[in-house]
C-alpha cells in the first residue's frame, strides 16, 4: 500500500508482480505489459523459441505469447501461491485452456488442458530481469493426445 | 532441442527415449497418477 500526501491510502491492484504478470499478460492478453514488466535484456529460462534457445527480452517473449494464445485462445493462468525472498519471487500456477488453434505446430484438437508450473523471477527496478520457468508441458501434450498424433 | 511447448519438441523427446509413441502413451498414465496432475 502507498500513502499519498493527502493521507489517502491506495491499495495496490495486484498483491505481487507475479500476480500482475500472469493476470495482465496471460488472462487479459495485454501484450503491452510484457514490455512494461520484462526488462529489455531479460533472460527467460525454461521457455524457448522454435530452435530451443531461451527467450531474451520482450520481443522474443511476445512471439511465444502470440503463438501460445493462438493455440489456446481462452487460456487462463491461476496463481495459486507466491513466495518472495530478497529480489526474487516464486509463483505456483495452474494453466487451463482449450486447444482451439494450430500454434503448437499441429491442428487444434479441441481438447481441454490443465497443467501446473512454477516460475522464479529476479526483479530489479520493478522489472523481471531473469526468470526460471518449469511448466509441465509433457502433461499438456499428454492431455492433447499429441503422442497419438506422432504415431499416426 | 526445439521449444518444449511445440510439436517438434515432443517428437524429439519421443525419439530420445528410443521408445515408440504408442509405447510411451501406454506408460504415461501410470507416471502421471503418481502426482503430476494439473489442478
Amino acid at each position: 500500500m502507498k500513502a499519498l500526501k493527502t493521507g489517502v491510502v491506495m491499495k495496490k491492484k495486484y498483491p505481487t508482480l507475479m500476480h500482475e504478470w500472469f493476470e495482465e499478460v496471460w488472462n487479459r492478453r495485454n501484450a503491452g505489459t510484457i514490455e512494461r514488466l520484462l526488462a529489455a535484456d531479460a533472460i527467460v529460462h525454461g521457455i524457448t523459441d522454435e530452435s530451443g534457445k531461451e527467450l531474451r527480452g520482450p520481443k522474443a517473449f511476445k512471439r511465444f505469447h502470440s503463438r501460445f494464445l493462438n493455440a489456446f485462445p481462452n487460456l487462463s493462468v491461476e496463481v495459486e501461491d507466491t513466495v518472495s525472498d530478497g529480489d526474487q519471487i516464486a509463483a505456483r500456477c495452474v494453466v487451463r485452456g482449450k486447444h482451439d488453434g494450430d500454434g503448437l505446430g499441429f491442428k487444434a484438437t479441441e481438447k481441454e488442458i490443465a497443467f501446473t508450473g512454477m516460475c522464479i523471477a529476479r526483479v530489479k527496478n520493478g522489472k523481471i530481469i531473469e526468470a526460471w520457468n518449469n511448466f509441465d508441458f509433457l502433461t499438456m501434450h499428454t492431455q492433447l493426445g499429441s503422442l497419438k498424433l506422432l504415431s499416426q | 532441442m526445439p521449444a518444449p511447448w511445440n510439436h517438434e519438441w515432443l517428437e524429439a523427446t519421443v525419439k530420445s527415449t528410443g521408445q515408440t509413441a504408442d509405447a510411451l502413451e501406454a506408460l504415461l498414465p501410470a507416471f502421471f497418477d503418481r502426482g503430476s496432475k494439473g489442478g
